[in-house]
């Protein structure tokens, strides 16, 4: 007899402490600088790239300018100038190279490849304005101060003893350069016609130990203070990090909640209708009465379900979120009136309607919950058989979009509250026991996103004016 | 008789539509996750597919599994797919990019619960016919 193997057991610890949960500052640091190194190594390196461009054409510009007649002469100064051209043309190699480099190691997420072209492009400049520094004159020019541009910006980019290696590395070349020409190897240069002056050794020595200490002065000073601005920038990094994953969280919260919560009135709804519609059997009168009643009641609170979630929504959206598409303001009305056709119909209200076509850019959803919401209050709150008027227009100087009311009106010193969150007037409730007092507060929200007017005009017992203004801003042209 | 797929985890729910779209003459088969809704798909293509968006274990199951028909191979990848769901898919809830992207969205037809069951008949039968036309 076989027997079968014991089944593995699988065993999972979850330890919900909360002293255990809290990761330290370090991980939090090492997890987070994993998450922003390659954006910003990235940045970096572009911007590398795009200062290069520069020093190119600065380059170009000062050798077409050694061509042109007598300029340079006047100036005392060497014409006819073939250096510049010969290093602007390896900086604009150097330069393609590095890009499509950095644009490939992007795809590939590779930080040590980013890491890598960074350095590169910082080593090869270095060697190559040794070379400017060479040919424009070393000791009998102020060029060699040009070396500041690196130390500075390897301060900002970089950790201090990134920058003082960059430093320490500048430095060599400068002495390396000066020792060649005064030892003769490589022929001493300068861009005047006559040399000011033939510096002696000693001259050399403290001529550049006073180079090298500026220098190194400059490194601790701006190395000191980029350290610190790079800590608070840090914080600000880490806490825009921890607020976009909350605000993950919660709009990942949201969706579940409207689920859970719609949901189970879906069902109760469905199987009402299933009742009603006598696949369970006759009913008595009576209980066919309780069931309108009790569908009646469940899709009523789950329309309060769905405006508290829309109010949550639209709520926790900015501007800068929006994603605008060019929409047809009278094409989202007709819909708007599709929708709410049937209830004007029970009220017996009538719609008048005249609408131009005009377009803007808004969110589609937020343009449907706005006119939904303003012309149903303005059938809700009609008076039996009135009329109700929606007009939209390209208007002069904004598009505007006119909903008008013939119904119960609002008193002037209400009109301030109408737009507060559950704030309803004993008038609105006594003509209307299902309203829920978040619509307008929708209509709020969504006019602050959108950066829209709302001008309110109301008379009680006679009717209300609702006028929504487009800024230009929203055309889609701008 | 067409033959339709309702793939949605709630039972209360997914019973009552069952109910009204057997009396309307329709062969039913009601799968509440989308494991089995995949081996069914397999054993037995159906002519419409009404499909859930939100799965316990996964927000986004039911567009993932309306991508996965599109993308497989012979006629499955054609099954006209009606997704009905608590959750307006094209609000931007928390849903990702693509799933409320419309050109993404490889549905035929969107219906937000709750739902008039008329309605649904009445989409259904629309759904059904073109697809028809669509193979003459």
């Amino acid at each position: 007899m076989t027997m079968a193997p014991a089944s593995e057991i699988h065993e999972q610890v979850f330890d919900f402490s909360p002293e255990l949960q809290p990761a330290s500052n370090d991980t939090c640091k090492i997890m987070l600088n994993a998450i922003l190194f390659n954006d910003l190594l990235v940045d970096h390196i572009y911007w590398y790239c795009r200062f290069r461009w520069i020093v190119i054409a600065v380059l170009l510009g000062f050798g077409l300018s050694s061509f042109v007649a007598n300029i340079f002469y006047y100036l005392d100064l060497n014409s006819n100038l073939y250096w510049p051209f010969c290093i602007a043309g390896v900086a604009i190699v150097l330069n393609l190279l590095f890009m499509t480099h950095a644009s490939l190691s992007l795809k590939s997420v590779s930080s040590k490849n980013l890491l890598k072209n960074m350095w590169t492009q910082i080593l090869l400049d270095l060697i190559i304005l040794t070379i400017v520094v060479h040919y424009v004159g070393s000791l009998n020019t102020v060029i060699s101060f040009s070396f500041l541009f690196h130390i500075v910006l390897s301060c900002i980019f970089f950790t201090r003893t990134q920058s003082l290696l960059v430093t320490i590395y500048s430095s060599i070349l400068l002495v390396t350069c000066l020792t060649l020409e005064y030892t003769g190897i490589i022929p001493a240069s300068s861009i005047y016609r006559y040399n000011m002056f033939s510096p002696d050794i000693h001259m050399i020595v403290i001529h550049t130990t006073m180079i090298l200490s500026i220098w190194f002065v400059v490194w601790y000073l701006v190395s000191y203070i980029s350290n610190l601005v790079r800590e608070r920038d840090y914080e600000l990094c880490t806490t825009n990090q921890r607020l976009k994953e909350t605000q993950e969280e919660k709009t990942q919260h949201l969706l579940r909640l409207t689920h859970e919560l719609k949901a189970p009135f879906a069902a109760i709804d469905a199987n009402i209708q299933l009742i009603q519609k006598g696949h369970c059997g006759v009913l008595p009168d009576k209980a066919i009465v309780l069931l309108e009643r009790i569908g009646a009641r469940s899709r009523k609170l789950g329309e309060v379900i769905q405006a508290m979630l829309q109010l949550e929504n639209v709520q926790k959206m900015t501007t800068e979120m929006l994603k605008g598409e060019s929409l047809d303001l009278a094409e989202i009305i007709r819909w708007c009136l599709a929708q709410v056709q049937p209830t004007a119909e029970k009220q017996g209200v009538k719609l008048e309607t005249n609408l131009e076509s005009v377009h803007v850019n808004a969110n589609e959803d937020c343009m449907k919950m706005l006119f939904s919401n303003v012309i149903s209050n303005a059938i809700l709150y009609s008076h039996p058989n009135a009329q109700v008027t929606v007009n939209c227009s390209a208007g002069n100087p904004h598009p505007t979009v006119l909903v008008e009311d013939h119904g119960i009106g609002i008193s002037p010193e209400k009109i301030g509250k109408i737009f507060d969150e559950y704030y309803r007037t004993d008038e609105a409730v006594t003509h209307n026991k299902n309203s829920n007092g978040l619509g307008l507060a929708i209509v709020k929200h969504v006019a602050q996103i959108h950066r829209l007017s709302i001008r309110v005009a109301s008379e009680p017992k006679v009717g209300t004016k609702f006028e929504i203004l487009f800024p230009s801003s929203l055309s889609p042209s701008t | 008789m067409a033959y339709i797929m309702i793939v949605d985890d709630d039972d209360d729910f997914s019973f009552a539509t069952a109910t009204i779209l057997e009396s309307a003459g329709y062969e039913v088969r009601v799968e509440s996750n989308i494991p089995s809704a995949e081996s069914s798909l397999i054993t037995k293509q159906p002519d419409l597919v009404i499909l859930d968006a939100m799965f316990p274990e996964n927000n986004s199951a039911g567009f993932e599994l309306a991508r996965k028909i599109r993308q497989s191979d012979g006629k499955l990848k054609d099954t006209p797919i009606l997704m009905l769901t608590a959750v307006n898919s094209k609000f931007p809830l928390g849903f990702n990019d693509l799933d409320i992207d419309d050109a993404w969205m490889p549905v035929e037809d969107f219906l937000e619960k709750p739902v008039d069951f008329d309605i649904l008949k009445n989409r259904v039968e629309n759904i059904l016919r073109n697809a028809k036309n669509k193979n003459i």
